[in-house]
C-alpha cells in the first residue's frame, strides 16, 4: 500500500471510526456474522453519531468485485475467522477505496488501497460496469452543482467588497439584558447586522444531548428585517465573532440591500424590535 | 509545510501515527467494554492502557518520545477520554462512548517554557511579559457604537467602533486579493491576509494597547475587529483612528 497524499490518514481514521461502532454493536457475541443477512442486522444496530454527519454503511458479499455507489461511506462484508472487512469509499473521488480487516477482539489488519475493481476491463461484471457508469454520472452532477454553488457564493461575496459599501449606522440604545443590535453595515446589494447577546448562564448551556450546540444557538437568534418597502430579505451568511466573552458577538448577512427609499429599518431579534434611522445614501 | 495542516512532513507523519495508535487503543478498550458492560474503573483502565502500549509500541520513530505516551481517563462508566502524545508537546485526543461513538476528536499543542535563572529573555518574550501588566479588554459591557462613512479610495474600510467599559473594538474590512475560484473541494481554504496597521489616539493622550479581538475571511472579502484597552475616557472629546494612513476622527 502506498501511504502518501493528504487523504490517507483521514481515510484510515474514518475506517477506524466505523470499526469502533461496528465492534460496539457486536455486544457480547464472540465473532462477527459470517453472512450478508447477519451483517445487515449488525449494521442496523450501529449507534448513530452526530445527526449532521451520518455515517453510511452498506453491505457487500465477500469474494466479489468491490461495489461503488459514488457516496462517501463504508462497505462491510464478511471475512474469514469471524472477522469483518471494512472498505471506505470516498465518494466523488472516482473508483478508489481503502480497506481493512477488523477482528472481533478489535485488532486491525493492514490497510489496503484498492484502485478501481482490481481486475482488467475484460473481467468486469455487469454490476461493476453499472457502478462505474453511475459513479461517473454522479461525479459530473456533483461538479456541476459545485460550480454553481461556487459561482453563487462568489457572487454573494462580491456584493460585500469595499467598493459597494454605502456606510454604517449605529442602533439606538436597547435593553442590555437581551440581544442588542450594535450597527448595520449597508451595501448596495446587501446588509450586515452586527449584534451582541448576553452569554447564557452555564446551566442553560448544558444539555443531555451530546450533539446540542447550545452556545451556537444562543449566538444565532432569528433576525428579521423590515424596511417598510416590502423587501424580502434572505439570510445569506452567519458569522460567529466572539464566543468566549461575557457578551457573545455575531453578525448575520442579508440580501438584497435596503430599499433606497427607506429612511429607517426595523430589526427584529427574536421578540425584541429596534428601529434604526438610515438617512439618505 | 502542508497547506492543509500547517505542519511540516515529520510532524504530519507523527500526528498520523499517533492518531492510528489512539484508534487501536480505542478499539481494544471498546472490545473490553462490550464484553464487560462498561469501561470499568480508573485503575482497570490504567492497567489496561499499560498493556496496550506494550503491545502496540510507542509512536513509530518518534525522535522525541514523550515520557507519558498516552492517557486514558474515565469520565463516566460509559465514557472515556484518550490522548496520545507525539513530537514536541503535541497530542491527539478523543472522547469515546461505549457504543463506539467518538464525541470529540482533535489535536492539541502544549507549550512549556522552563526558565533558567541565567537565561536571557528575548525582546519578544520581554514584550509578552510586559503585556500581562497592560490593560485587558473583556468586552463585558457595551456602551455605544460609533458608525463611519466610507473613506474614498481606502484599501481598508473602517466600519464602526464599538465602545465598551474596558476597551473598544475597531471593525474594518478590506478586499481579498483576487484568487481563482475553488473549482473543487480539494483546494485548501484561503486564509485572510494580515490585518491593517492601526493607530489609535484621543485628545487626552491615552495609551491604548492591542488586546485581542478577531476576524474572518472569505473568497473576496476579509473582516477584522481588533480590540484595544483601556476604554476611551469619559472626558475625551476626540477619538482619532488611522488605518493604513487613512485617518478618521470622531467628536465624542
Amino acid at each position: 500500500m502506498t501511504d502518501s497524499g493528504d487523504w490517507s490518514g483521514a481515510e484510515r481514521s474514518y475506517l477506524c471510526e466505523a470499526a469502533l461502532r461496528l465492534l460496539a454493536a457486536l455486544g457480547t457475541e464472540p465473532s462477527f456474522p459470517g453472512d450478508v443477512a447477519g451483517i445487515e442486522q449488525l449494521v442496523s444496530s450501529v449507534a448513530e453519531g452526530r445527526p449532521s454527519e451520518p455515517m453510511r454503511f452498506a453491505v457487500e458479499p465477500a469474494g466479489e468485485l468491490p461495489r461503488y455507489s459514488g457516496e462517501y461511506g463504508i462497505w462491510v462484508s464478511p471475512a474469514a475467522d469471524g472477522c469483518l472487512r471494512l472498505r471506505h469509499e470516498r465518494g466523488g473521488r472516482g473508483l478508489s477505496s481503502v480497506a481493512v480487516t477488523l477482528r472481533p477482539d478489535g485488532r486491525l489488519g493492514e490497510f489496503e488501497r484498492i484502485e478501481g475493481f482490481g481486475v482488467p476491463e475484460s473481467e468486469l461484471t455487469d454490476q461493476a460496469r453499472a457502478d462505474r457508469d453511475a459513479v461517473g454520472r454522479s461525479a459530473e452532477e456533483e461538479r456541476a452543482e459545485a460550480t454553481e454553488a461556487n459561482q453563487k457564493f462568489e457572487e454573494r461575496q462580491r456584493r460585500f467588497r469595499t467598493e459597494h459599501l454605502l456606510g454604517t449606522v449605529a442602533a439606538p440604545p436597547q435593553d442590555p439584558a437581551g440581544p442588542v443590535v450594535s450597527f448595520l453595515a449597508l451595501y448596495e446589494a446587501g446588509v450586515i447586522v452586527y449584534y451582541l447577546v448576553p452569554r447564557p448562564p452555564d446551566e442553560d448551556l448544558e444539555s443531555d444531548d451530546p450533539w446540542a450546540e447550545t452556545l451556537e444557538a444562543a449566538m444565532m437568534p432569528r433576525v428579521r428585517l423590515d424596511d417598510g418597502g416590502g423587501t424580502r430579505f434572505e439570510l445569506a451568511d452567519l458569522s460567529y465573532l466572539e464566543a468566549n466573552g461575557p457578551l457573545l458577538r455575531a453578525c448575520q448577512t442579508f440580501v438584497p440591500g435596503i430599499s433606497r427609499s427607506a429612511s429607517s429599518v426595523v430589526v427584529n431579534i427574536e421578540s425584541a424590535s429596534t428601529e434604526i434611522e438610515i438617512g439618505p445614501r | 509545510m502542508s497547506e492543509w495542516t500547517g505542519l511540516d512532513p515529520e510532524d504530519e507523519r507523527l500526528q498520523a501515527a499517533a492518531d492510528l495508535l489512539l484508534m487501536r487503543i480505542a478499539l481494544a478498550l471498546i472490545n473490553d467494554a462490550r464484553r464487560a458492560g462498561s469501561f470499568g474503573d480508573q485503575a482497570t483502565l490504567d492497567n489496561r492502557l499499560a498493556e496496550l502500549l506494550d503491545e502496540f509500541g510507542p509512536v513509530l520513530h518518534d525522535p522525541q518520545p514523550p515520557e507519558e505516551p498516552a492517557e486514558a481517563t474515565l469520565i463516566k462508566p460509559d465514557q472515556i477520554e484518550l490522548s496520545v502524545a507525539h513530537g514536541d508537546s503535541r497530542a491527539v485526543f478523543a472522547t469515546l462512548r461505549s457504543d463506539g461513538i467518538l464525541l470529540e476528536q482533535g489535536g492539541m499543542v502544549g507549550l512549556t517554557i522552563e526558565l533558567d535563572p541565567d537565561t536571557e529573555l528575548t525582546p519578544t518574550q520581554l514584550e509578552q511579559i510586559a503585556q500581562t501588566s497592560k490593560p485587558h479588554f473583556t468586552g463585558q459591557h457595551h456602551l455605544r457604537t460609533l458608525p463611519t462613512t466610507p473613506q474614498p479610495n481606502a484599501k481598508t474600510q473602517l466600519l464602526a467602533i464599538e465602545l465598551f467599559e474596558d476597551g473598544l473594538l475597531i471593525h474594518h474590512t478590506s478586499n481579498q486579493d483576487a484568487s481563482p475560484a475553488q473549482e473543487t473541494t480539494d483546494a485548501p481554504l484561503t486564509w485572510p491576509e494580515p490585518t491593517a496597521e492601526i493607530k489609535l489616539e484621543d485628545d487626552l493622550g491615552t495609551d491604548y494597547y492591542p488586546s485581542g479581538g478577531g476576524g474572518g475571511g472569505g473568497v473576496d472579502v476579509i473582516y477584522s475587529a481588533p480590540a484595544f484597552a483601556p476604554a476611551v475616557p469619559e472626558q475625551a472629546s476626540v477619538l482619532r483612528i488611522a488605518i493604513d494612513d487613512q485617518v478618521t476622527e470622531w467628536r465624542l
